[in-house]
């Protein structure tokens, strides 16, 4: 299993940095969703995959009986989607307002260089 | 030590109380005074004055509650913060009752009232606080309300930015200050000002926790060569000016090394420091005053002096400079306050803040002019006055010259603006026919005031011993018998009292200013360019990545995909490289064929995400988004971390709704790029994402590291009391992290909703 979601990892990051590279302003905001995705999922297999085994204390026990699922890189990566949720829900707020203002999507339409060249 | 000062062991709340029920008014004063009008400012005031009386009554004590972190709720009445107690509170009620005729009804003004009053609790909590840490919360505090009084008037462009830069300069004050207080832990191992004994001269920290501490109190309280902030605040409403720019809030940088003068002064940079400052902006302020024609300019360059003077005196070792500070502390905040307000009321009459423009207006406003010229009496420094006082025993303080230069200098201008202020628009020829007393609210400030200034010091005999007494007890770390009288007979000192208060008087009477455009020292301008440059260099940094990106073979100039090209280039690259060097990869994962499930998750999640490069409409590319972020979820759910699949779950969720929301009206995909560009870029990409895989493969067949997972596993129970280990990260061992990331979302909502609200002037 972790051999293919490694493979994963790999696809998401290339769609992500693929994605990020266009011109297209909502397309560059749907890269940075899938890279905070393939960042998450990096450092989820990172702690290692243990199917099954959530770090949750059962009843009775005090502590954790081994192989449980690494709870420090959970925390890490709940912080993180919370995060990226924040920054990609005004990232896409941004992007609206920006439409209204230039009345294009195109990222080079922002840009003072272009703009210069074409007109 | 300072202990038995104070009568301990009183089951008080008396402080907390205070501060409680300050905070919670400034929550409910917009309430009261969109109801009641202007009027409420009135209402309001009673809170000022009940604790005006608690201060009379309520006994020296120290309390303390732990709090987080290693923080306490300290609070501590004793001299020095009772006078500030008295001065914040009673100054407060009048300049309340003051606004209440001041303002007329106007939107925004519920607004006002919360953030004044909410200053008033913060200034009070400054002053109350044991604890150094407690007193920095409580400092930015006011900073932040001060900003939002200052840029009250927030259509005027210079009222904004005069409120900026008045919260810039303190709260960066501020800052230096806090990492002063840390330094001063390390020398005193405390942060309670009770409990911190003295610093040795010879500690090797004290020199820069006092450097770090006195900028913030240099900031604070205007001392050159931060002073340029001061005048320009004066674009608050005259109530705010009279209260936080005269009487309190500039004079929380002097209560500050007040405070700390017991355990600093034994610093060696102490005196030279403290003496140097206030020397500078005592001379500095007398010579800026020279230019000006505006009434709360004027004031706000007095203010600058009256401080730099009170600086002055706390950086000497002397008693009578002690004496001097604390009858100086009193008779500034009663005739500044009183002088503030008569400018506001003249300047309502007169429709004019030109002091020159104002004559003759003793007859049409008796009030005004009684409570004025007291409280100028008090700032020439007239016999029967607290102003002549503090002068007197300024005058006394031995030693060099200095000490009589500094306070010429300030006597000199308080003498000047006051007589300007508060006793020539009064006489003379009448020019301003249709001038008439302002309502009762709008004189009784500046008459109790100019009262209580004279009255205070006829009777400083009686109660001196009592309060005054008790100010130095806590200045000196020790209890002090100081003898308070109003007068010390005709001798020299006298003598040079008397004419400085005629000059002082001449000067006003004769001197008109020097010159339309005051020359700011390039402080002021100095500043304004740097802010307006900010945007260039910010702009220039990310130009920076320009060349970067012109690596991969794209026309440069400075375009984000071009950066992001770069950027992803290099970091292939690199991690390219680091694997290659750390010799052949073991790939040591045993392979374990996947269950059907697992592998069809794993497919359809890759291959969606792959879709979403070609989809051709948004919406079909958001869909497909979701469904990765699903996938994903279900990896997370399926390998023991229920609590993130529900965490993405949710996020992905809101983001496709907004997503539909936001793109929904936006054209469809173009092919912008052309073709050999989206070949560099697929070429890039997909060398980014085999070498993130190729790394995380390599993670994987090292051998792990769970010692730390055991560790907090095995305290989640019996230190945390939560069984989700997750949690127990979240909101306990890393509840600060956890603080951090819930300010980033709301910082974001804040973003979001400043961002919906705005109305988009069309560009183009």
């Amino acid at each position: 299993m972790s051999v293919l979601v490694v493979v994963l990892v790999g696809v998401l990051f290339a769609v992500a940095a693929y994605l990020m590279m266009r011109r297209s302003i909502v397309k560059l905001i749907f890269g940075l969703l899938l890279l905070g995705t393939s960042a998450n999922l990096f450092i989820f297999v990172a702690a290692r995959l243990v199917p099954g085994r959530p770090p949750i204390v059962a009843p009775g026990q005090s502590t954790l009986e081994p192989p449980f699922a690494d709870p420090l890189g959970q925390a890490l990566i709940l912080t993180a989607i919370v995060i990226s949720f924040g920054v990609l829900a005004f990232a896409m707020v941004l992007v609206k307002k920006t439409y209204q203002a230039i009345g294009d999507d195109d990222l080079d339409a922002l840009d003072p260089v272009s703009r210069e060249e074409e007109g | 030590m300072l202990g038995p000062l104070w009568r301990s062991g009183l089951p008080d709340g008396g402080m907390l109380a205070v501060l409680g029920v300050g905070f919670l008014l400034s929550v409910l004063a917009p309430f009261v005074v969109r109801a009641a009008g202007p009027k409420g400012f009135a209402w309001l005031a009673a809170y000022p004055a009940g604790v005006f009386a608690w201060g009379l009554a309520a006994p020296s004590e120290v309390t303390a509650f732990p709090w987080a972190a290693g923080v306490e709720v300290a609070l501590r009445l004793d001299g020095l913060s009772r006078l500030f107690v008295l001065l914040v509170s009673g100054l407060g009620a009048l300049i309340l009752v003051y606004a209440s005729g001041y303002f007329k009804p106007r939107p925004n003004l519920g607004r006002f009232a919360g953030a004044f009053i909410g200053f008033m609790a913060s200034m009070l909590g400054l002053v109350l606080a044991d604890d150094a840490i407690l007193l920095f919360v409580f400092w930015e505090l006011t900073s932040v309300t001060s900003y939002l009084l200052i840029g009250f008037d927030h259509e005027s462009p210079s009222a904004r930015a005069s409120a900026q830069q008045a919260f810039l300069v303190t709260a960066a004050g501020g800052l230096a200050m806090l990492a002063g207080f840390v330094v001063l832990h390390s020398e005193t191992g405390t942060f309670r000002f009770s409990e911190m004994g003295f610093v040795v001269p010879e500690a090797l920290m004290g020199a820069p926790a006092l450097l770090l501490i006195v900028a913030g109190c240099a900031t604070k309280s205007a001392q050159f060569p931060f002073h340029f902030w001061l005048p320009n605040a004066m674009a608050a409403p005259t109530p705010v000016s009279a209260f936080l720019h005269s009487a309190t809030m500039v004079k929380a940088g002097v209560y500050l090394l007040a405070r700390l003068k017991p355990t600093m002064e034994s610093v060696t940079l102490w005196s030279p420091l403290l003496m140097g400052l206030g020397a500078a902006t005592a001379l500095v302020a007398l010579a800026l005053l020279a230019y000006h024609h505006d009434a709360k300019k004027l004031l706000a360059y007095t203010t600058m002096g009256a401080l730099g003077a009170l600086v002055f005196l706390l950086g000497q070792p002397d008693r009578y400079a002690l004496q001097a500070f604390v009858a100086l502390v009193t008779a500034h905040a009663l005739y500044k306050g009183a002088l503030f307000l008569t400018a506001g009321s003249l300047d309502k009459a007169t429709g004019t803040r030109d002091v020159f423009a104002w004559s003759g207006l003793g007859r049409a406003m008796p009030w005004t002019a009684f409570g004025g010229a007291l409280a100028a009496g008090s700032a020439l420094g007239l016999v029967g006055t607290l102003g002549f006082i503090g002068k007197e025993y300024a005058l006394k303080v031995g030693g060099a010259p200095a000490g009589w230069i500094v306070t010429a200098a300030f006597a000199l201008g308080a003498g000047l603006v006051a007589s300007r202020v508060g006793i020539l628009p009064f006489v003379g020829g009448r020019r301003e026919a249709k001038a008439i007393e302002v309502p009762w609210a709008m004189w009784l400030g500046p008459v109790v005031l100019g009262v209580a200034g004279i009255g205070l010091a006829l009777s400083v005999g009686l109660w001196g011993a009592g309060l005054f007494d008790e100010v130095g007890a806590s200045l000196r770390g020790r209890p002090v018998d100081w003898t308070w009288k109003p007068f010390f007979g005709f001798d020299r000192v006298f003598a040079a009292s008397l004419l400085l208060a005629g000059l002082g008087f001449w000067l006003g009477w004769r001197i008109r200013p020097l010159g339309s455009t005051p020359p700011t020292m390039g402080l002021d301008r100095s500043w304004h360019r740097a802010v307006a440059a900010l945007p260039g260099w910010a702009a220039k940094a990310t130009s920076w990545l320009a060349p970067v990106g012109s690596v991969t073979g794209a026309a440069a100039g400075g375009r984000l995909r071009d950066g992001l090209a770069g950027l992803f280039s290099v970091v292939t690259v690199v991690v390219a490289t680091g694997l290659a060097s750390s010799g052949p990869i073991r790939f040591a994962v045993p392979f374990v064929w996947p269950g059907v499930f697992e592998a069809m998750l794993v497919v359809l999640a890759g291959a969606t995400a792959v879709a979403v490069v070609f989809a051709p409409r948004r919406v079909s590319a958001i869909c497909m988004l979701g469904i990765v972020g699903t996938g994903v979820a279900l990896i997370f759910l399926t390998h023991g971390a229920p609590d993130l699949a529900l965490t993405q779950l949710l996020a992905e969720l809101l983001v496709i709704v907004i997503a539909v929301l936001v793109f929904y009206r936006l054209p469809k995909f173009r092919s912008l790029s052309s073709g050999w560009v989206r070949v560099r870029d697929a070429t890039i990409a997909l060398g980014f994402g085999t070498v993130m895989a190729l790394l995380l493969l390599a993670v994987q067949s090292s051998p792990p590291q769970a010692d730390v997972a055991a560790g907090l596993a095995a305290r989640s129970v019996p230190e945390a009391y939560g069984r989700n280990v997750v949690n127990t990260i979240l909101v306990d061992f890393r509840a600060l992290d956890t603080l951090g990331e819930a300010t980033v979302l709301v910082v974001a909502a804040i973003g979001v909703l400043a961002l919906m609200r705005l109305r988009m002037e069309d560009a183009a």
